[in-house]
């Protein structure tokens, strides 16, 4: 959503459902968001959001079987959702790549690193053996690991946490992807390779051109990284904002509440602002606002009608009614394309 | 002065928990044709923890933070130090006969409630399990205790009948609480117990800690990597890289005027949520070998302000203000000086 130039991706109306024992349990509900090039958007959410989930599914890596996705992801012109497996073959780690929290479950023990950058250099730019281990060994020294040329063929168990997020990095830009979809990347690292790891992601967005998705937990690494800045509550998005905006004037009243909760490193010490209760069960079907259990300033309206995504300005978007009302004195409009 | 009698804790206050000289040396498995291997994960560490007062112990992973915290209860030996918790000493002749004494007295949470929990017990029998073994209780009496502890920890009554599987994170935190309370305990080693919860529930459960604190009048040794949580639970805080303790400082002298390099390094990472205030450079490189680790100071090949010293002797802690100590060779070693000089000498440095 800037201004006028067309998002790389947009995902639009999107609904996931799972099979389980008892039926199907919907884990995503009606969400959209969109993706600009060059722009940073970060997902923002507490487990059981639907975050990962949503991010998943613009790959659709979810096992087919169990899986039932509805809405639409534009990508490159087509429509992910519907493209042929062989298609998306092609899509996933060429145009679109991903990395994940764990580096250490993504990456094969038993291949060399270079094994493993090797393979979607190959499969997708076709270059020789040779070639595509020297462009290996120079995506090693891209994502700043010392001595690549000998690292190179080391296993992953060699590696620090923090070298073999490193190391999923480079795999993941290899093919210069025009998009890169970052699900907690620095969870599970320590702080201070984290901010290692977050200024990489930066540099490397600003030298290969790309438009990166992050998805966190952590509203720390959003406000350092993200641009913009999607906020997802119990399968549905609550809140979108340009990230100042969204620090300095959360139009949600969860979005405050996770904001107040956050432990600070300034100002006064002690207890902390917790917000009651906790994430509905998925499988449970509220009635009016998915958040109004927990939420102070729920009206007796709040919980009755589920309430649309609504837009505040070309950028914002609340599912707040009361909150927008107030903030625009006027009749607010529904989102396109978001659904109930 | 001896180490053993230097005061580490504010004056005027008996300490309950007295720990010198601790060290833990894991001997790795040995490889085929090569002499064994010594892992080095605590070294000489030193505090204590006074009546009432939360100490709060921050490090990343492989600083032994958890190790130390181990030691403190018994759940693992140390190699060498000494522990001293209500006068009972835990690393003497008679360790054993300590910790069976002190078993009542002292309780640990875990961090991930999901592992600590046996998945096929109900939570009133998991919460009445250390009443059960201690066999202090009779039955109604133990009922009676079991709703009382469901009580404190916020959770319904009819929770005890309920298996694990059915409650939440933050739920499954707060049986881990009402089960280490059981015994009523003065002082509780907490071992990255909000780590693994959402910020949502984390605040509730830092929350509940300070609380029961109030109400029971515990002391807890408080672990997590997570400078921002330590801070808002903590009375003093000591920060350990690589097996030792860098600084100890009251909380708020901490947090305002750290002194060692690695402390401010480790503060300088912490992402803030204010997009006004990106990040700058990062610390390189990442945490020594605790196999074989570096000569000299163990933060010093990723010091910024690091001195031919610095590579060679291996700085003792110092004192830098009242409660503050600090093992860095920047420090003045003696008379202790004000603080801020000290944060100014280093700032003009950088």
């Amino acid at each position: 959503m800037t201004g006028a130039i067309e998002p790389i991706l947009s995902v639009e109306d999107l609904t996931v459902e799972f099979r389980s024992d008892s039926g199907w349990v919907t884990a995503v509900r009606h969400v959209g968001f969109t993706v600009g090039p060059d722009e940073c958007l970060g997902i923002v959410g507490e487990s059981g959001s639907g975050k990962s989930v949503s991010a998943l599914s613009i790959l659709r890596l979810h096992a087919k079987a169990s899986t039932r996705m509805t809405g639409r992801i534009r990508f490159g012109g087509r429509d992910l959702l519907t493209e042929p497996e062989r298609q998306m073959r092609r899509i996933r780690g060429a145009r679109i790549a991903m990395i994940f929290q764990d580096p250490m479950s993504s990456l094969n023990p038993v291949l060399t690193i270079a094994d493993q950058i090797i393979e979607p250099l190959r499969l997708h730019q076709g270059l020789d053996q040779a070639a595509a281990r020297k462009r290996a060994i120079e995506l090693l020294d891209l994502v700043r690991i010392p001595d690549a040329a000998r690292r190179v063929d080391e296993h992953p168990h060699r590696l620090s946490g923090g070298m073999r997020q490193r190391v999923m990095i480079a795999i993941a830009i290899a093919c210069k992807p025009k998009l890169l979809i970052a699900d907690e990347p620095t969870t599970a690292l320590d702080v201070t390779i984290q901010s290692q790891i977050l200024q990489l992601l930066k540099d490397l967005q600003a030298e290969l051109g790309m438009s990166v998705i992050l998805i966190t937990h952590d509203l720390g690494v959003i406000a350092q990284f993200a641009d913009r800045v999607t906020v997802m509550y119990a399968g549905q998005v609550i809140e979108t904002a340009p990230a100042e905006s969204l620090f300095d004037s959360p139009m949600h009243p969860y979005t405050d509440g996770l904001l107040a909760a956050i432990p600070r490193l300034e100002g006064p010490a002690g207890r902390l602002q917790a917000i009651p209760g906790s994430i509905p069960d998925p499988t449970l079907d509220i009635p009016g606002c998915r958040f109004s259990p927990r939420c102070p300033e729920a009206l007796p309206a709040c919980r009755e009608r589920p309430p649309p995504l609504l837009s505040l300005d070309e950028a914002r978007a609340s599912r707040c009614p009361p909150r927008v009302a107030a903030a625009t004195r006027t009749i607010p409009i529904a989102v396109a394309g978001a659904g109930r | 002065m001896s180490r053993e009698q230097q005061p580490l804790q504010p004056a005027g206050s008996e300490p309950i928990v007295s720990v010198r000289d601790l060290t833990k040396t894991f001997v790795l498995k040995r490889r085929a044709g090569q002499p064994a291997r010594l892992l080095h994960a605590v070294r000489r560490v030193d505090f204590d923890i006074s009546r009432g007062e939360t100490l709060g112990l921050v490090g990343e992973s492989g600083s032994g933070k958890s190790t130390t915290g181990r030691m403190l209860v018994g759940l693992i030996p140390a190699t060498s130090g000494m522990v001293r918790l209500f006068g009972e000493t835990l690393t003497g002749a008679d360790a054993g006969g300590a910790i069976a004494r002190l078993r009542s007295r002292v309780q640990f949470v875990f961090q991930d409630p999901q592992s600590s929990l046996n998945p096929r017990m109900r939570i009133g029998d998991a919460i009445a399990e250390p009443i059960d073994v201690s066999g202090t209780l009779s039955r109604r009496d133990r009922q009676r205790r079991v709703e009382e502890l469901l009580d404190i920890v916020g959770l319904p009554r009819s929770c005890g009948e309920r298996f694990p599987h059915e409650f939440s994170g933050g739920q499954r935190q707060r049986i881990g609480i009402a089960r280490a309370l059981a015994l009523k305990p003065e002082f509780i080693v907490c071992d990255e117990p909000v780590s693994a919860l959402d910020v949502s529930l984390q605040a509730q459960v830092v929350n509940l800690l300070l609380d029961l604190q109030q109400a029971f009048g515990l002391s807890y040794l408080f672990i997590a990597h997570d400078l921002a949580v330590v801070r808002n639970i903590s009375d003093r805080v000591a920060v350990m890289y690589a097996g030792e303790i860098v600084e100890t400082a009251p909380r708020d002298v901490l947090y305002a005027e750290p002194l060692h390099p690695y402390t401010r390094t480790l503060l300088d990472a912490v992402p803030r949520p204010d997009p006004r205030r990106r990040l700058v450079a990062s610390v390189k490189g990442e945490l020594p070998s605790l196999v074989s680790p570096p000569e000299g100071c163990t933060f010093a090949p990723r010091c910024p302000h690091a001195m031919d010293r610095c590579r060679v002797e291996s700085p003792l802690p110092r004192a830098a203000g009242p409660g503050h100590q600090v093992a860095c060779h920047l420090i003045p070693e003696t008379p202790a000086p004000i603080a801020g000089a000290i944060s100014e000498a280093i700032a003009n440095s950088r």
